[in-house]
């Protein structure tokens, strides 16, 4: 176990010392760890639970079911094709040393639970948020941290127990898959039945999902009712579903411990897929990946030309390999944002002016979490880019144009519905788009900048908290003149275009700011 | 045509390059002959314009991140990166609309014909093996008919045949009065070819040899284990 304690405890002392090395990142953590502890200090101390949105418990079981849900299945679908916790530095000299089997697994497992860590310094950064909104009970973050842990744990090693299971009998991947699906569709199909009936998707969601007798489904039931704990505090029920959960987990962990099976070749195709999804990672596609399906993807045969040209061409390169890709319409990003909106509007009974100001505002914060293809990211991994004679700016332009564009086509395909569905002025639909256009070019051309600021590596990592505190400054200069605009004037249509050309305004600041990236690279 | 004067670039504290300066006249042929870590890709991608650098380098008297000397610049990288979703034709094409090329259709299928890529044009760029992306990354380097081109151990990967091309494609390039720079540790690889050698050692220039200065091949080896301070 001692060389494997080694590798652990000097990839962590390199790490940090690297931070040290170049501190910009290491500022960045600071502040992000101040905005984490000190706001749940404060609302902590005095107890502040307003809860002014006042929504429905159920819609919350429903949300916590249906991202437990998600999660395990996504999981699931991932381990079919051999899910890893490993590198392939891990398989070529771990396995291959004369080192217990078990250890290696402990020591791949403690790495896999270090890098949820971000992600729970990320709820950490909602949580005071949350807790004011929804009215949390006091250590509802503890229970989420918790809960998230335990839900990565769990799913990563029922992952590697299914992975053993189908990689015996190649057949066992399809039944499995299909068992999947089956599922799902099984807890979808009550949802379209009573939708049929009732004529309210939203309630029949929230109805079918927020059913009793669904705590009893084990796992899945058993961590809606643990993340509802953020309400309820943690009750007896909970315990026991803790237990539970725990026994399942250490139950997998001494199987695959105590499985007289050499990892090598169960891991290695795992890790290989896992290497690919890195390295796209590290050009940035992994936004574009959504997960290790996607990073052995097919290409379609298209037939194009080049015909634009000098920095045009790059732009011309990215749609063709959009085409290829067959991304070129209908990002996922673009259709869950879309079909959220169009059921949002048909099911929530507001004014329609209301409403679609409420959508925007919602819109503005997934774009937090759910990154756009940026092509750019991975064009410029690559020496071609800067060796193409044409300026810099020139280069930025062409290489961003492609994710502008699909901003603007997805606020037309999200407001244009929803314009449609609420009949809303047509001035109002337009500003929309155009405010939501403004807000995705704001987060597209910040990412240059964080980019610049903080490179490829701490880059993935400190772009979503990059992205809350401009959602912060946007707010400030952008959206409450806006806003009283809007309330002198009445004329919404108005407050938008003004936060619009706000918006404008950090664009054109942040391009200046991140040409640098297409005049310097420091390729490596 | 190629000017390097007292470039000195530092990843952190490490000294990658220090203080090196050379030229490399029109129509010749030079090497960066060196040990690993000796600095040879480094200053390779100084000249390309990929890495910040103090100091001067000028291509065809142009400042060498400027848009003049990147249009007659060409750099062929250590590891051949290709796009995974062009195909080979679509590279060459997509380089030679980004550098305004005109009439290259003609000159791309003589280098695919060369270097056995004919019947791959129709491959995307991850299909291909290691030795065909750096055929294809070859292809996209010369494509552009440059006047001064930078090749990092070109010939890793490759097999004998392309090897052989490659040589004469670059003394081709050569007689069309391109300036060359090629990097390798290999001695062997470029004895027919050089017309001056650089040799490195620790981010410097230890020796700067040209062709008519040696009597053999042989001398070549002596000098480059005595600059470098290696053994036979």
């Amino acid at each position: 176990m001692s060389p494997l304690i080694y590798i652990l405890r000097k990839s962590f002392k390199n790490t940090v010392k690297g931070l040290f090395r170049k501190p910009g990142p290491l500022i960045a953590y600071v502040i992000i760890g101040g905005f984490i502890i000190i706001p749940s200090l404060l609302s902590g101390s005095s107890g502040q639970r307003t809860g002014s949105l006042n929504v429905n418990p159920d819609v919350f079981k429903a949300v916590f079911m249906g991202y437990t849900v998600f999660l395990f299945v996504i999981s699931s679908l991932s381990s079919l094709n051999g899910a890893s916790f490993f590198r392939m530095a891990d398989v070529n000299m771990l396995f291959t040393a004369p080192i217990k089997a078990g250890y290696i697994l402990i020591y791949g497992f403690i790495k896999q639970l270090a890098l949820s860590i971000m992600v729970m310094l990320y709820v950490g950064l909602q949580y005071p948020n949350w807790k004011r909104s929804f009215g949390l009970t006091d250590g509802a973050g503890w229970i989420l941290m918790a809960a998230y842990m335990l839900l990565v744990t769990v799913t990563s090693l029922l992952g590697m127990l299914l992975y053993t299971y189908v990689s015996r009998k190649p057949e066992r991947v399809t039944a499995v898959r299909k068992i999947i699906y089956g599922f799902v569709i099984a807890l979808i199909l009550p949802i379209i039945v009573n939708t049929f009936k009732t004529g309210n998707v939203l309630d029949s969601i929230t109805g079918w999902l927020s059913h009793d007798y669904i705590k009893f489904i084990p796992l899945l039931g058993w961590f809606r009712e643990i993340l509802m704990g953020v309400f309820t505090g943690v009750t007896t029920e909970i315990w026991l579903y803790i237990l539970f959960t725990l026994v399942i987990t250490i139950a997998a962990f001494v199987r695959i411990y105590l499985m007289d099976t050499d990892y090598y070749e169960n891991v290695l195709a795992g890790t290989e897929l896992k290497e690919a999804m890195l390295q796209a990672s590290r050009q940035g596609k992994a936004a574009q990946s959504n997960g290790q399906f996607k990073a052995i993807r097919r290409y379609r045969k298209v037939d194009a030309k080049f015909t634009l040209e000098g920095s045009l061409a790059i732009f011309q390169k990215q749609i063709l390999e959009k085409r290829k890709k067959g991304v070129l319409l209908l990002p996922t990003r673009t259709i869950i944002m879309a079909v959220g909106a169009a059921i949002a509007a048909l099911a929530i009974p507001v004014d329609g002016t209301e409403l679609m100001l409420g959508i925007l505002g919602v819109s503005a914060y997934l774009m937090l979490i759910l990154s756009a293809a940026t092509a750019w990211e991975s064009d410029i991994a690559y020496h071609y880019i800067y060796l193409i004679p044409a300026t810099p700016f020139k280069k930025m332009l062409a290489s961003t144009l492609a994710g502008v564009i699909y901003t603007f086509i997805e606020g037309i395909l999200i407001f244009g519905i929803i314009g449609v569905i609420l009949r809303t002025a047509l001035s109002l639909t337009l500003s929309a788009i155009l405010a939501y256009t403004a807000i995705g070019t704001v987060f597209l051309y910040s990412d240059l900048v964080v980019r610049r600021m903080f490179g490829k590596i701490h880059a993935n990592i400190l772009r979503i908290f990059f992205r809350i505190f401009l959602l912060m400054v946007i707010i400030f200069i952008a959206v409450t003149p806006a806003v009283m605009i809007s309330m002198a004037t009445g004329n919404y249509a108005l407050g938008l275009c003004t936060s619009a050309a706000v918006n404008v305004v950090l664009i054109l600041l942040f391009m200046w700011i991140g040409t640098g990236l297409f005049k310097a690279p420091e390729l490596p | 045509m190629l000017k390097v004067k007292d470039v000195t670039k530092k990843y952190g504290k490490v000294l990658a390059v220090d203080h090196m300066s050379f030229e490399v006249d029109q129509g010749e042929i030079a090497v960066l002959l060196g040990p690993n870590g000796a600095g040879k890709s480094t200053i390779i991608k100084c000249i390309a314009g990929l890495l910040q650098y103090d100091g001067e380098i000028t291509v065809g008297g142009h400042v060498n991140k400027g848009i003049e000397a990147k249009q007659i610049l060409g750099y062929v990288p250590e590891t051949a990166a290709l796009f995974d979703s062009l195909t080979v034709e679509e590279h060459i094409n997509f380089i030679a609309k980004a550098y305004r090329l005109k009439d290259y259709e003609d000159y791309a299928g003589e280098l695919f014909e060369r270097f056995d890529l004919s019947d791959k044009t129709d491959k995307l760029g991850r299909e291909l093996s290691k030795g065909m992306q750096q055929k294809v990354s070859i292809c996209c380097g010369v494509i552009i008919r440059p006047r001064v081109v930078l090749f990092d151990e070109p010939m890793i990967g490759l097999d004998p045949k392309a090897i052989k091309e490659f040589k004469k494609l670059i003394m081709e390039l050569k007689e069309q009065g391109c300036s060359i720079l090629v990097s390798t540790h290999i001695i062997d690889t470029i004895k027919e070819v050089w017309d001056r050698i650089l040799i490195m050692n620790k981010g410097k220039i230890v020796s700067n040899i040209l062709r008519s200065q040696v009597g053999d091949e042989e001398e070549i080896e002596e000098r480059y284990f005595a600059a470098t301070g290696g053994t036979q």
